[in-house]
């Protein structure tokens, strides 16, 4: 029986490449501040809110909203599934970058 | 889904790295600096339990080690970025062993008599009440 190709493990959600981004920022940190993840992916606020909206449908990602003094701010965290998924899509990364692989 | 080849998968790869790089880079030391002072002031206190000398020696000692542990609640409070690592769950370990051994320690060595001067109750006490602050901090350290 031949070992299944490490491309079945990986995530289509994270997958996507501005998805990719916020998840491996959120992955280093415990939280992060919504214009910390949208400056360092460099995207604009529509696009990582969008971004963000369907990893938190995903399950992936959790939004609280707080404020330093009296501006409002969004912090960003991953949760435990998307920690989970996020580890595993590396894993599988890994595994296709250390390579070869059959393209079957 | 388009499947990474070994050259974009590596790529993919470098780019987490570097993502996890600047949240380290940017990541306030405000968790571990916390425990840091917790840990010392907590042990200055428990040692300066045997010299105190008197009611008012000790209740001086107990406002100097509040305003050391307000004062370090403030800068941690006050030092978070706006990227935050290191209040992990082994942040709340290392300040739920230190309450237990603070609490034990106080209420045992102010209660039970003959041991609110003798330092061999006070010293290894100063260590344990210190060593969980100082073991998170180590582990919380922005890295």
């Amino acid at each position: 029986m031949t070992e299944a190709h490490p491309r079945h493990a990986l995530d289509e959600v994270i997958h996507a490449p501005v998805r990719f981004s916020v998840m491996a920022t959120l992955a280093a940190a415990e939280e992060a501040e919504f214009g910390f993840v949208r400056d360092g992916v460099q995207v604009s606020d529509s696009v990582l809110s969008k971004t963000v909206a369907t990893l938190e449908r995903a399950g992936y990602v959790e939004v609280r909203k707080g404020y330093v003094g009296k501006r409002p701010r969004t912090w960003l965290r991953l949760s435990a599934a998307g920690r989970d998924a996020f580890r595993a899509h590396v894993t599988a990364l890994r595994a296709i970058a250390d390579g070869p692989v059959s393209a079957g | 889904m388009t499947v990474p080849t070994p050259e974009s998968a590596a790529a993919l790869l470098a780019e987490a790295d570097a993502a996890g790089a600047r949240v380290r880079r940017e990541s306030s030391p405000a968790a571990s600096t916390f425990l840091v002072t917790l840990g010392c002031a907590s042990a200055g206190f428990f040692l300066a339990q045997p010299v105190a000398d008197g009611e008012r020696a000790v209740g001086a000692t107990a406002v100097v080690y509040a305003l050391a542990v307000l004062g370090a609640a403030a800068a941690l409070v006050a030092g978070r970025g706006s990227v935050r690592a290191g209040f992990s769950q082994r942040f709340g370990t290392a300040m739920g062993a230190w309450g237990a051994v603070l609490a034990v320690g106080l209420a045992v060595g102010t209660t039970v008599p003959g041991l609110a001067h003798d330092w061999a109750w006070w010293a290894p006490l100063a260590l344990a009440v210190a060593a969980p602050c100082l073991a998170g901090a180590w582990r919380e350290r922005p890295r």
